[in-house]
């Protein structure tokens, strides 16, 4: 060994020093990136003393695998509680407010209040308002899930534009890896944009990843559609503005095959497409179902036996066909939007109240003569209808036999059910979420005092270097000077 | 190389999670401890909430009950009331008659006559009896005057001019002809009892006496059972009442013989007997119904006690615990917060 060679060691210190400080830099600035893996400067020994070889990315294929199935699953989950928590709202507060089991129960008591003094113009009236209100929650609440519904297609339609943008970039950064690891340059800087991207596609629909050769990263959904093989699938969707009961959204296309939706309140969505699809096709067209099947069993109880058949009394439609058979034990579709009070009894309306106790399609109340004040047989005969029970079609998914009011409040019931099971698992679901990011951080974020740790042992190590250098730089004036 | 396995970030998030967790059900226990309930109660119950949506409906229900239940009481008093009244009349009446077996002066006839004119106008009060817009006796009719006044001027009311018909038609003179002194006995048991026959005859009584409907009001006391709340002035103690009174009022002050003016007062003590059995048997049936009323408020009570508690029991919480654990979260959020600045402050950076 000679000096030179210690210089020279000395030196190639110098150059790692430099390259390492330029990492730890890099990583300090990187701190509080998310999407940023923690860079590590490999050194390896060379015949003057040691030379940085690479610069490694720190990564964890498992959990980051993990980290997208949380985050599909946490998105799902959340978007299906988020449209849920919309429904509960359609039926009010804590109490239950606005259900329409909260004003059959009031149009059931004052009927009967009703019943007991039939003649009281003021309690017809009541009882008529209630039958307003009755008719009119059922208006607006199918209308509100209607919106749901709207709503709901215009958010797959933006996820479906943003999922096709994402998808593009995708193919942008995966190329500039698959070249950039073919021809051995760094590629860590499009790996870390590669990465955030997929967290950002899982959020929209579950994807499984396969590594191949070069790094090439294909996607499969969830479902196992083919999602971005070297280029990006098509994915389409024909949204839909309109909605009523009647209508049917649009599936969502990836390459042709259509995105199954979620199932369940702990929902089997992965994804916020799946869990909107859930939404739009399954969950509110059910509590639609019911509303109908509440409105057909309004109608019914309070039609008249008129001599002619059957005639609708205090609640009538407008709109669906007049012909449409109501006692078929199925939900027509839509009868909750438009199911209102017969004019004939609404005295702003030119109506009469009292008719509700004397017949409205004709008299049944003393025929020929005059009406007698206290006649109760209709109105008995109404309130005690609401203590008969109904068959129901089994597509309101409720039981399928029973009074009106229970099957009002089974129908809040059933939504508060999905509804429990989703808010229950929307918490474990980010729990879950939480636990993997922290795992994943732990593994691939920065550590600021392990980088001024490294710093110290780099700041030491030129020191010593420097140290070195002067060293040999005094050896070599001695021998300079001694050969004079 | 890596050497440790935590990075500043997931120090943070840890710390960020856990406060935002603390908050959150620190915020869901503060409102569960004002309101004693659930704060999401939806949620917490799940399909359950079906059965206190139930519960809430059923006890609306008899809170609904309980106050129709006092409206039916009232109406049932009132009704008693009128018809104590009517019993009363119907006994004074009865006492002038039985007073009056072997008075013979024209005075005295005369204070009978008013006694049973004042007695049929007392009845005829209580019978149109109106309570909160509605007339008692009338039945489902219950907007019109149930029963019509005898002493109606002019024109004469359609009962005395029936009755006035009646004698007509059945001696074949009026009442003030001199022919009446020769009404034997026997002739004047044939009239009564045709009048009787009249009397119970629905078209005539409905014709001339009364424009109650046969069918009386019936109230729901509870859930399952409906009573009668109403009589109306078609029943028969009723008729037996306006026929002894009509009697005693039109033929005892004739001038009739001694005999038949007995034959006379023995029928009308006989009908106000009658009439005094069928009005009370009208006020035993509604003091059934009473009864009934009472008795369903009883059990309305109890189950309304009843269903407070299950709903106590499905959606309140124990605040003697959420209380206990907002002062937990209290001083886990505080160590919280105290761990965070610590932490932050725990770097290299200031050692160097």
């Amino acid at each position: 060994m000679s000096l030179s060679a210690a210089m020279k060691t000395a030196q190639s210190s110098f150059s790692n020093v430099g390259l390492q400080s330029a990492v730890a830099s890099k990583n300090i600035a990187n701190a509080s990136n998310p999407a940023y893996a923690r860079r590590a400067a490999i050194l390896a020994t060379a015949s003057s003393g040691a030379t940085v070889v690479e610069t490694q990315r720190a990564q964890n294929e498992a959990l980051l695998k993990q980290n997208l199935l949380s985050i599909s699953k946490a998105a799902g989950q959340d978007t299906l509680l988020s449209g849920l928590t919309q429904m509960k709202m359609m039926l009010g507060g804590e109490d239950y407010e606005l259900a329409p089991s909260t004003y059959l129960a009031k149009l059931r008591d004052n009927l009967q209040t009703f019943a007991d003094k039939p003649n009281e113009v003021s309690l017809a009236e009541t009882v008529v308002s209630d039958a307003v209100d009755v008719a009119n929650s059922l208006n607006s609440t199918s209308q509100s899930l209607q919106k749901l519904r709207a709503e709901a297609d215009a958010d797959i339609d933006t996820a479906v534009t943003e999922l096709n943008r994402l998808l593009r970039e995708f193919r942008t950064y995966n190329d500039q890896v698959r070249q950039g690891t073919a021809a051995g340059n760094d590629v860590n800087d499009a790996l870390d944009q590669r990465d955030k991207l997929l967290t950002e596609i899982s959020a929209i629909v579950g994807v499984t990843t396969v590594t191949r050769t070069n790094n090439d990263l294909a996607l499969y959904t969830s479902d196992g559609t083919v999602l971005f093989e070297t280029v990006e699938r098509s994915v389409s969707f024909q949204p839909t503005t309109t909605y009523t009961a009647t209508v049917d959204g649009n599936q969502v296309l990836i390459d042709g095959v259509p995105v199954q939706a979620g199932a369940g309140g702990n929902t089997s969505a992965r994804g916020s497409i799946a869990a909107l699809l859930q939404l739009r096709d399954h969950t509110a067209p059910t509590f639609q179902a019911q509303l109908d099947e509440m409105a057909r069993g309004l109608i019914n109880m309070f039609s008249e036996d008129t001599a002619g058949g059957p005639a609708d009394g205090l609640f009538v439609r407008n709109g669906v066909a007049v012909g449409d058979d109501l006692t078929v034990d199925a939900v027509v579709p839509g009868l909750a939007t438009v199911i209102k009070v017969n004019p004939d009894v609404i005295t702003s309306q030119g109506g009469n109240a009292m008719l509700l106790r004397d017949g409205i399609n004709e008299t049944f109340n003393n025929p020929g003569g005059d009406p007698f004040a206290s006649f109760s047989d209709l109105l008995n005969g109404y309130a005690s209808a609401f203590e008969t029970p109904m068959t129901y079609d089994p597509a309101a998914a409720i039981d399928g036999t029973g009074t009106i009011l229970a099957f009002s409040t089974g129908s809040a019931g059933w939504l508060e059910e999905i509804r429990s099971a989703a808010t229950t698992a929307g918490d474990d679901k980010n729990a879950l979420l939480g636990r993997t990011q922290e795992a994943l951080q732990n593994v691939t974020s920065v550590s600021l005092d392990e980088e001024l740790a490294l710093l110290l042992d780099l700041e030491q190590s030129y020191k010593a270097s420097a140290k070195l250098v002067a060293a040999v730089d005094e050896m070599i004036t001695a021998l300079l000077q001694a050969a004079g | 190389m890596k050497a440790s396995f935590v990075s500043n970030m997931s120090l943070q998030n840890a710390m960020r999670i856990t406060v935002s967790k603390a908050q959150k059900e620190m915020l869901q226990l503060q409102e569960e401890t004002v309101t004693g309930r659930h704060a999401d109660v939806g949620a917490t119950l799940g399909a359950k909430t079906t059965r206190t949506l139930n519960l809430h409906r059923d006890l609306q229900r008899m809170e609904s009950l309980k106050s129709t239940n006092a409206l039916t009481t009232q109406r049932l008093a009132a009704s008693q009331e009128a018809l104590g009244q009517m019993s009363e009349a119907a006994n004074g009446a009865m006492e002038v008659l039985i007073a009056l077996s072997g008075i013979t002066t024209s005075d005295q006839l005369e204070l009978a006559r008013t006694n049973m004119g004042n007695a049929l106008s007392t009845f005829t009060a209580a019978a149109n009896t109106s309570f909160s817009g509605e007339y008692l006796f009338a039945g489902i009719n219950s907007d019109v005057l149930p029963f019509k006044d005898y002493f109606e001027g002019s024109p004469a009311s359609e009962a005395k001019t029936a009755f006035d018909d009646a004698f007509f038609v059945h001696f074949g003179f009026t009442q003030t002809d001199p022919g009446v002194g020769d009404i034997t006995p026997d002739e004047m048991s044939a009239f009564i009892a045709d009048l009787e026959t009249s009397f119970l005859d629905d078209a005539y009584w409905q014709s001339n006496w009364s424009n109650a409907s046969d069918e009386n009001m019936q109230s729901r006391v509870s859930a399952a059972e409906t009573v009668q709340s109403s009589t109306n002035t078609n029943a028969r103690g009723m008729r037996h009442m306006a026929l002894g009174l009509v009697l005693g009022q039109e033929l005892l002050a004739l001038g009739i013989s001694e005999e038949t003016r007995k034959t006379v007062s023995d029928a009308a003590i006989d009908y106000m007997g009658r009439a005094v059995s069928g009005i009370d048997s009208e006020r035993s049936k509604l003091g059934i119904s009473e009864s009934r009323v009472t008795q369903a408020n009883v059990s309305l009570n109890a189950q309304i006690t009843i269903l407070g508690t299950s709903i106590k029991d499905m959606e309140g919480i124990d605040t003697y615990e959420a209380a206990t654990r907002v002062t937990t979260l209290e001083s886990q959020l505080s160590l919280a917060y105290t761990l965070t600045s610590r932490i932050q402050n725990l770097s290299l950076l200031n050692y160097l």
